[in-house]
């Protein structure tokens, strides 16, 4: 059976119809215009609650990690020195002496010095 | 000119003409804008007010970019037919309400005038002048009346299926009913419609 739709008269009926669209006066052209931007501007409208409760969800994420991360305790032991990969590590670097040990050492700085001369001169 | 391959700033008689073709390119605008000065006339065939034509379609478009207009631009089509579909049908059951008032009150009013049906007494501003003597005039005239003198399902399933060019399935989803009432209201339509169309072939 042939498709109804392409009868002679309906193909009229159609044309008919599509040239009416060019007949409608300008004023209801021009409020079809302003309906379409005010329904298109209500959609736009839409977005920003939609955005802003986004938003307001993301922040309150962090304000609770970062509170949270504020009242863990933080070990009072001191960090361990990091060395990277395939830094040689000196042998005397446990030697290295704390900031206490180092005052003492200029503090003697004399009797460290003497006491090298000394033993150079009984072993010389 | 757009992205889509024609310009946005004026009027492509293109979009005026041919059913939307929805691709994932398709914006809610350009979808609107096509659709629009059809949704229009579907709209005042309907009710046969200019003005009120334009409120309903006003209202149709609000009421799909609010429920449809994040669908995918696909389903678009049927499912702004489908919103002005029931806009005209609310805008039938107000006017029906009003009618039983304003009836009743003309009654009081007028008691012992013949009975007219106030459709037929609106003035038509399509009817026809001098000028419309010309061919295209006076066919476009009768297929007015003609479409205007179908039921409301009847001409939905015209429009819809003939002029707007959907399926019978999207058609069903526009007009809220099964596919084989498509089918009923729409062989219906072309029986009526063909014996006073065909003489302007």
């Amino acid at each position: 059976m042939n498709d109804p739709r392409h009868e002679p008269w309906l193909e009229r009926s159609r044309a008919l119809l599509d040239e009416s669209l060019h007949e409608i006066d300008a004023a209801t052209l021009s409020r079809l215009n302003r309906a379409r931007q005010a329904a298109l501007g209500k959609a736009h409208a839409q977005r920003p609650l939609w955005l802003g409760l986004s938003v307001l969800g993301a922040t309150a994420v962090l304000v609770l990690a970062f509170g949270l991360a504020r009242q863990t305790p933080i070990p009072a032991t001191a960090p361990t020195p990091v060395v990277a990969p395939g830094t040689q590590v000196d042998a005397d670097a446990d030697l290295a002496v704390s900031d206490a040990d180092s005052d003492e050492l200029y503090e003697n700085l004399d009797f460290y010095a003497w006491l090298a001369d000394a033993g150079n001169g009984g072993q010389g | 000119m757009s992205a889509f391959g024609y310009p946005m700033s004026g009027f492509d008689s293109r979009q005026l003409l041919a059913p939307v073709a929805a691709s994932a390119a398709t914006t809610l605008e350009t979808f609107l804008r096509g659709v629009e000065r059809r949704a229009w006339r579907v709209a005042e065939l309907a009710i046969r007010q200019r003005d009120d034509a334009v409120d309903l379609v006003q209202e149709a478009m609000f009421g799909f970019v609010r429920r449809y207009g994040q669908r995918a631009p696909e389903e678009w089509t049927p499912l702004f037919w489908r919103v002005l579909d029931s806009r005209i049908h609310d805008w039938h059951r107000r006017n029906a309400v009003r009618s039983r008032w304003t009836g009743w009150l003309g009654r009081l009013g007028s008691e012992g005038d013949e009975e007219s049906d106030p459709l037929l007494a609106a003035a038509d501003g399509r009817e026809p002048g001098p000028l419309a003597r010309l061919a295209d005039r006076e066919a476009g005239a009768a297929l007015d009346a003609a479409l205007r003198a179908l039921p409301l399902r009847q001409r939905q399933a015209f429009l819809l299926r003939i002029w707007e060019g959907l399926d019978v399935a999207q058609t069903a989803t526009a007009m809220r009913c099964s596919q084989g009432s498509v089918k009923t209201h729409l062989s219906r339509a072309l029986m009526r419609l063909r014996d006073q169309l065909e003489p302007y072939q």
